[in-house]
């Protein structure tokens, strides 16, 4: 199992398939933000959420620009395709902590604004508490340098 | 100037007639060399740094990248049928080779397609198609004609069908039309021979395994019969397949039930079966070789194919149409053959069927540099009028006896008008004429 076969499947959308080559792929260059930026979405994808939320965590907490620059279609992000999908769950389920915390995370990518206002609104999350502050306060300042 | 590297690299891979581009490991594309932007009309500098996907539009792209593929099984692949989309949003068929780029450390870091424009192969089938009796099936004869009627009268169903005939007869033509007409059409359509796999990796092919269910099985394989879920599945040469699997095959058509190898989850298909046999089936029960249930529940609509030696009117339809076939393709036009050749061509036995005669015919197109196919062209056997001794064939006496009938029941439907006769068989009046004198067919 390679790299190449984890990325292979993302672009896919295979996302579950994706993971343990993507995840044996990162114990060989434990460095690579590109493999844990795409580890992140396939994380959420297969409901593994804190597990994205630490990785989440881990980019930004290093530089934030890394998952806030990401292009949709030169990266082939597939926010813009799992997004709707997500909103439509916020509309019809009640119990919204974990999807504010996905949709927080899947906003970074390509609308800082939006993740800001639904990390807010996780901000009294028990386990992620203060990895949340943090990722606010790294993202946050973005918003207002935009403006 | 010299040349560097990188430029050498890309004349060499311009000067290749096939389309060929490489990706990295991201599956962006970093190289694309001329013939492949000839193909698909696509410029290079738009293409470099883009995603295969993004550019290919291949509905292979998100089901069964070949490249993946060989990053799966570590096995290069090879004239893998897919569909490109051209820059005009045309359709391109191409048959393609897929292999991955390796580091030093044998990591993988980029992937290598090549692909061949197959246009052509399809203009030659529409082409052909519309010289054909039904399907792309040639014939005329009053048995061919039968089984037209028959396709035609169970499309609506979904029942099960028994094809049997001799090898060569063109039994698979017979199970793509019926696919064709078929409410399944636009459903996937599965093609297994039996006879292909040993026993222990068939019930692998046709139902699927489970990672460690045997030595070679590395991960979870979906079977044929899962495959044509929904559509339609043609199991040639189902006499080779073993009684054992015979028994999970009968399963199948009864309950539509199944289970991967290895695995204890039972599965359920709706697949309709198609099966053909070149053996004798009965002779196949009787010797305790092949199931009765499993017979009667194939043999809802049999379906004969005869032996070309039953039909010898379609020989000159076959003849033209292969003339015309390899005509568009080798792009040399040869038009007939003359009187002798076709005599040569109606009385020889074929012990091979059309696939005989087809390669007959290929034979002789290589050898003919005029418009026209003389006996001297044709294969030494079919020239010398050589019998095979296989009891399938028939005697030279009743070969002239089965040309006999042809002709004498052919004079009598066109009461003797030997115009139309001769352009029934598609021979010429002299010929014909020459034939009935051999045989002593005159009016009285």
């Amino acid at each position: 199992m390679s790299e190449m076969l984890g990325n292979r499947y993302f672009i896919a959308r295979q996302f579950d398939k994706a993971i343990p080559p993507l995840e044996l792929a990162l114990q060989n260059s434990p460095d690579s933000e590109k493999i844990k930026k795409k580890l992140i979405i396939c994380y959420i994808q297969v409901g593994r959420i804190d597990e994205a939320f630490d990785l989440f965590y881990e980019v930004v907490n290093r530089n934030p620009h890394l998952i806030t620059d990401t292009d949709l279609y030169y990266d082939d992000c597939p926010c813009s395709e799992l997004l709707p999908v997500w909103e439509r769950k916020r509309v019809q389920i009640n119990q919204k902590n974990d999807l504010y915390e996905i949709l927080g995370m899947l906003y970074s990518y390509c609308n800082v604004s939006k993740a800001v206002q639904y990390l807010k609104k996780v901000k009294s999350h028990p386990t992620n508490a203060s990895k949340i502050r943090g990722v606010l306060r790294k993202l946050e300042p973005m918003i207002r340098q935009n403006h | 100037m010299k040349l560097n590297n990188g430029q050498l690299t890309e004349v060499i891979l311009d000067s290749i007639g096939e389309g060929l581009f490489t990706v990295d490991k991201e599956f962006k594309i970093m190289s694309f060399n001329r013939a492949a932007e000839k193909i698909l009309g696509l410029e290079k500098k738009i293409v470099l740094g883009d995603f295969c996907k993004n550019i290919f539009k291949s509905s292979r792209c998100f089901e069964e990248c070949p490249i993946e593929r060989v990053l799966e099984n570590d096995q290069n692949v090879y004239d893998l049928e897919a569909v490109l989309e051209t820059k005009k949003g045309q359709k391109v068929p191409v048959k393609l080779n897929a292999a991955v780029l390796k580091d030093a450390d044998k990591t993988p870091i980029g992937g290598v397609i090549s692909f061949r424009d197959m246009s052509h192969l399809e203009h030659i089938e529409k082409e052909l198609l519309t010289t054909s009796n039904f399907q792309g099936i040639i014939g005329q004869h009053k048995a061919m004609k039968e089984i037209y009627n028959l396709i035609e009268e169970i499309s609506d169903t979904d029942f099960s069908v028994l094809i049997s005939g001799e090898s060569g007869t063109g039994k698979e033509m017979v199970a793509n039309a019926i696919q064709k007409l078929s409410k399944r059409k636009d459903e996937a359509y599965v093609k297994i021979n039996c006879s292909v796999f040993p026993p222990h990796l068939l019930a692998s092919e046709l139902f699927g395994h489970v990672r460690g269910s045997f030595t070679d099985a590395v991960r979870d394989r979906v079977g044929r019969f899962e495959m044509a879920n929904k559509g339609t599945i043609f199991l040639d040469e189902i006499a080779e397949m073993p009684l054992q699997m015979q028994v999970q095959l009968l399963r199948v058509l009864q309950e539509g039930t199944f289970e991967r190898v290895g695995e204890s989850v039972t599965r359920k298909v709706d697949v309709r079966v198609i099966a053909a046999t070149n053996k004798d089936l009965q002779q196949e029960m009787r010797e305790g070789r092949f199931r009765d249930d499993l017979f009667y529940r194939l043999n809802v609509i049999p379906i004969h194919v005869p032996p070309l030696r039953e039909r010898r009117s379609d020989i000159p339809h076959l003849v033209h149409h292969f003339l015309k076939k390899y005509s568009i393709v080798s792009g040399k036009k040869i038009t007939d053959v003359d009187d002798e050749a076709m005599d040569l061509l109606i009385t020889y036995q074929w012990p091979g069927n059309i696939r005989e005669l087809e390669n007959t015919i290929e034979y002789a197109f290589a050898r003919s540099k005029e418009d026209i196919i003389h006996a001297s062209k044709l294969p030494p056997n079919v020239r010398m009028g050589i019998r095979c001794t296989d009891d399938l064939c028939q005697t030279e006496e009743s070969v002239e006896d089965s040309e006999y009938t042809i002709i004498k029941n052919l004079l009598q439907k066109h009461r003797w008008n030997r115009s139309k006769v001769a352009e029934e068989l598609g021979v010429g009046r002299t010929t014909l004429w020459r034939r009935m004198k051999t045989l002593g067919l005159v009016q009285k």
